[in-house]
């Protein structure tokens, strides 16, 4: 073969890698080495090139083959002949492909050259104590974050690509030796069976996994924070990251996992304790307080006591409203004031909180459009609301707190039992993979309620939680030896 | 398939037949004891407990010979085909009449106490929407229920009490052991009707397997925590307003959780709390019991499952719910039904039993159907 026919044949090579990608315009094409005879193929919006050049002096350009490499490369980082999709596939993730001269395929590296966000606190699930370090949009950098937690050999990481035209990977990360072998090949084969066009955050795996997809509560924990994510793989859990998302997916979950924060186990157990009180005292305030406010004004006034009923008789008595008609519109403007808080940027969003509530609710009380009782039975649950860990469940329970509301104004204390109950129902009737969403209180797990609404020492956590069913149940305590076996 | 795949844990039993029995055995509790034995009517709580445990025995004897059938299919491998589904079809319309009555007696108890001014059939309906939705869930949903609900039942009622003490008057009590042996001074059956429901679990027994061994366990501490709930509950009735002014409450329990006031910590009439206990544990007894008949006729009538079973049913209850709804009526009709209730629901199992010891039936020991 003559050096124009090789020449021709890569050129080739490069025509068909073109056409297959669809001749983008981000699309480069550099002849490099001696007598330019090899192509670097890249996507400048991806790998801007420039930013590489000590890279490009250490590419395995003569043979490229991982022995030669000077580069430090697992066998996903760099891949050698490929065929023409297979590394147009590798183009579209942002790899570098590299043609050489002499070869029929074309090799690929991962020189993940596109924009990254540093770590930082999430912004939803911050803490006193605690690490400052959330996931961040890259799937290997979440992975690194976990192994930094978790230095163990048995910590397996499976990768799949899920999305037919976005090619999301995907991690599963559980231990080997505590996580129930059928929990990681339910997930597996949960995660396999989604066939979408497109992931484009973990969102979007959390509901095409979930066992109930018509549930108001999430059957899966999401979480930003690396340090809560390697807690649950401790536990026996298993933790899915989604590439491009910087939010983890935890499975199972019970709703007794949705009230705990990292932060209860980093103070003393005492105060630890107390704050998952405080916050469960928060959530059922903030679910049923407007709606048995309006059970008790409305219809049991005799069960209040009598200064109270009558102060609130007196200064009802002015508003042109129905009590049903008050609470919901001012919870309805709550709810309004609160999305328009979290879209407007930070500052803007506190002077609207401050002057909705101040300012709005003054007045509104001055014109007599609502009652003090009313404000202050809204302004609580409002502020209670703000409680819970777990925004995907605080949401749910803001949902449900109107449906309480609306059988409050028509059946009083009973519509709140009646509610309750079929909010109960539900929720009993849930599993998030196999696991009841009821636990540890419904079947009762004496062992695992250790953990529940009081945080026992660690003295006395000996095993891990039993609703996940953990083959390694022993968690701490034993003796060195043991750990050794 | 009429039957689920599924199973309950030594706690769910425990829990599901403790609170069924609170839910079922509370609104009428005092009435029977009282008209039966008078000042000394707590004694009848422990001697209803005691004449209850022949018929336990026999659905525990039942179960352990037929571990993969309940009540109506193991009547009808005894007794053949024709006399097992006549038997079987009795005793699930009894069970059926007993469930409207209860439900009739809880709506009027609401109708009455909480909501006087909402139109009867509106409770009715509201409160049948919710006991279908939690029959249709299944056993394992009802029992998580029931094990969510249990405990904090249990505390909140045995606290309420604890307010009530101070208010007892010991020589209504009086005096102590003064009560006659025969049939009729022990309660009569009548006092027997706070155990009927854990008749109940006759129809559930294949959802046992695997917790066989700790079901004699499981059953005693229900009796126990019944036994001391109801045992409370009728002191502190008795003591409170006496056996001669409780045979003219309509509901006696009820009235006694309304006497609770603890204004010193912001709520007057505290009792009310209780009553919408009581009446959380009511629905959960109601769910169930139409989930077990229903269960029942899908297997007696070898027809469809019981959620459509539940179905079928709810327009009937329905009907009669509002059909029945006279106080008077519906508390001679509990009375009628609290008086001869045994004989179907412990006399079927019993019957059985003996049947089986006689003629040596035994079901094959291989779980799951």
């Amino acid at each position: 073969m003559n050096v124009r026919s090789k020449k021709s044949n890569e050129l080739n090579i490069i025509q068909s890698v073109i056409q297959e990608a669809g001749n983008p315009a981000d699309l480069r094409i550099l002849p490099f080495g001696r007598e330019l005879s090899v192509y670097l193929i890249y996507l400048n919006s991806l790998i801007p090139l420039e930013k590489y050049q000590d890279l490009i002096g250490h590419l395995p350009l003569d043979r490229p083959d991982r022995e030669q490499s000077r580069l430090p490369m697992r066998h996903e980082t760099f891949q050698a002949d490929l065929g023409i999709t297979e590394a147009v596939a590798k183009l579209l993730a942002g790899h570098l492909l590299i043609v050489k001269p002499g070869t029929s395929g074309i090799a690929a590296l991962d020189v993940q050259g596109w924009l990254k966000r540093q770590p930082e606190e999430p912004q939803t699930e911050r803490l006193i104590r605690g690490p400052r370090e959330g996931f961040v949009e890259s799937l290997d950098d979440n992975i690194g974050m976990i192994r930094r937690w978790i230095q163990d050999p048995n910590l397996k990481v499976e990768e799949i690509v899920l999305g037919r035209r976005t090619k999301t990977r995907v991690a599963v990360l559980y231990l080997d030796d505590v996580a129930q072998p059928r929990l990681a090949t339910e997930v597996l084969r949960r995660l396999k069976a989604i066939h979408i066009d497109g992931v484009l955050e973990s969102g979007y795996i959390e509901q095409l996994i979930s066992d109930r997809r018509t549930s108001i509560f999430p059957l899966t924990q999401a979480t930003e924070r690396s340090d809560k994510a390697a807690s649950a793989i401790l536990e026996g859990r298993v933790v899915i990251l989604v590439d491009k998302s910087p939010s983890s997916v935890i499975v199972p979950v019970t709703i007794n996992e949705m009230y705990q924060t990292p932060e209860d186990y980093y103070f003393n157990f005492w105060i630890g304790s107390f704050l998952r009180l405080i916050r469960l005292l928060g959530n059922n305030l903030a679910v049923v307080l407007p709606g048995l406010y309006v059970a008790l004004v409305a219809y049991h006034p005799e069960l209040l006591p009598t200064q109270l009923a009558l102060s609130i008789a007196g200064t009802s008595s002015r508003v042109p409203l129905p009590l049903i008609a008050e609470v919901l519109l001012l919870e309805i403007m709550v709810e309004v004031f609160r999305e328009a808080g979290l879209r407007l940027p930070g500052a803007v969003g506190q002077t609207l909180g401050v002057v909705a509530g101040i300012v709005l609710g003054l007045s509104a009380v001055q014109a007599g459009l609502i009652s003090p009782s009313t404000l202050a039975v809204v302004s609580i649950t409002a502020i209670a609301s703000f409680t819970g860990p777990n925004y995907s469940v605080d949401i749910s329970w803001r949902l449900l707190k109107f449906i309480m509301l609306i059988a409050a104004a028509i059946l009083g204390l009973y519509g709140i039992v009646l509610s309750g109950i079929a909010i109960l129902v539900h929720a009993a009737d849930l599993n998030s993979f196999g696991v009841s969403y009821l636990a540890p209180w419904a079947p009762l797990q004496w062992r695992t309620l250790k953990d529940g609404p009081f945080r026992a020492p660690f003295w006395a956590r000996l095993y891990r939680p039993e609703t996940w069913r953990p083959q390694d149940e022993l968690r701490s305590g034993g003796t060195k030896k043991e750990d050794e076996h | 398939m009429n039957q689920e795949k599924t199973a309950i844990g030594p706690w769910l039993f425990w829990s599901l037949i403790t609170i069924i029995c609170f839910g079922f055995g509370y609104i009428n509790t005092n009435t029977y004891n009282v008209e039966t034995m008078g000042a000394n009517g707590y004694w009848a709580i422990p001697l209803a407990a005691v004449c209850t445990v022949p018929g336990l025995i026999a659905v525990y004897f039942l179960m352990k010979r037929f571990p993969n059938h309940n009540v109506i299919q193991q009547g009808t491998l005894i007794m053949g085909n024709f006399f097992g589904r006549t038997a079987g079809i009795i005793y699930l319309l009894f069970l059926l009449v007993y469930f409207i009555v209860f439900t009739t007696d809880v709506d009027i108890l609401v109708h009455s106490y909480l909501l006087d001014s909402t139109p009867f059939y509106i409770l009715c309906a509201i409160d049948l929407i919710i006991t279908v939705y939690l029959s249709t869930r299944g056993i394992e949903t009802i029992s998580r229920i029931a094990s969510f609900v249990i405990l904090p039942l249990v505390t909140i009622v045995f606290l309420l009490f604890s307010f009530i003490i101070p208010e007892i008057r010991i020589d209504r009590l009086m005096p102590i052991f003064d009560f006659r042996f025969n049939f009729k001074s022990v309660g009569g059956p009548s006092i027997l009707h706070i155990f009927y429901p854990m008749g109940l679990w006759a129809l559930i027994t294949p959802y046992c397997h695997g917790i066989h061994q700790k079901i004699p366990r499981m059953t005693l501490l229900a009796f126990l925590v019944l036994i001391c709930l109801f045992l409370v509950d009728s002191i502190v009735t008795i003591g409170i307003y006496g056996h001669t002014y409780i045979s003219q409450l309509p509901y006696p329990s009820i009235e006694t959780f309304r006497t609770v006031e603890i204004s010193y910590i912001f709520i007057e009439q505290a009792g009310l709390f209780g009553v919408i206990v009581l009446l959380a544990s009511t629905i959960i007894s109601s769910g169930f019991s139409l989930y077990a008949i229903s269960l029942g006729m899908s297997q007696v009538l070898g027809l469809w499952d019981y959620k459509r079973f539940v179905w079928i049913l709810t327009p009937l209850i329905f009907i009669t719910n509002i059909h029945l709804a006279h106080p008077g009526f519906i508390k001679s009709l509990s009375h009628l039904f609290a008086k001869h209730g045994w004989m179907v629901i412990w006399g079927y199992p019993i019957l059985l039993s003996i049947l089986a010891f006689i003629f040596k039936k035994k079901g094959k020991t291989t779980h799951g159907s």
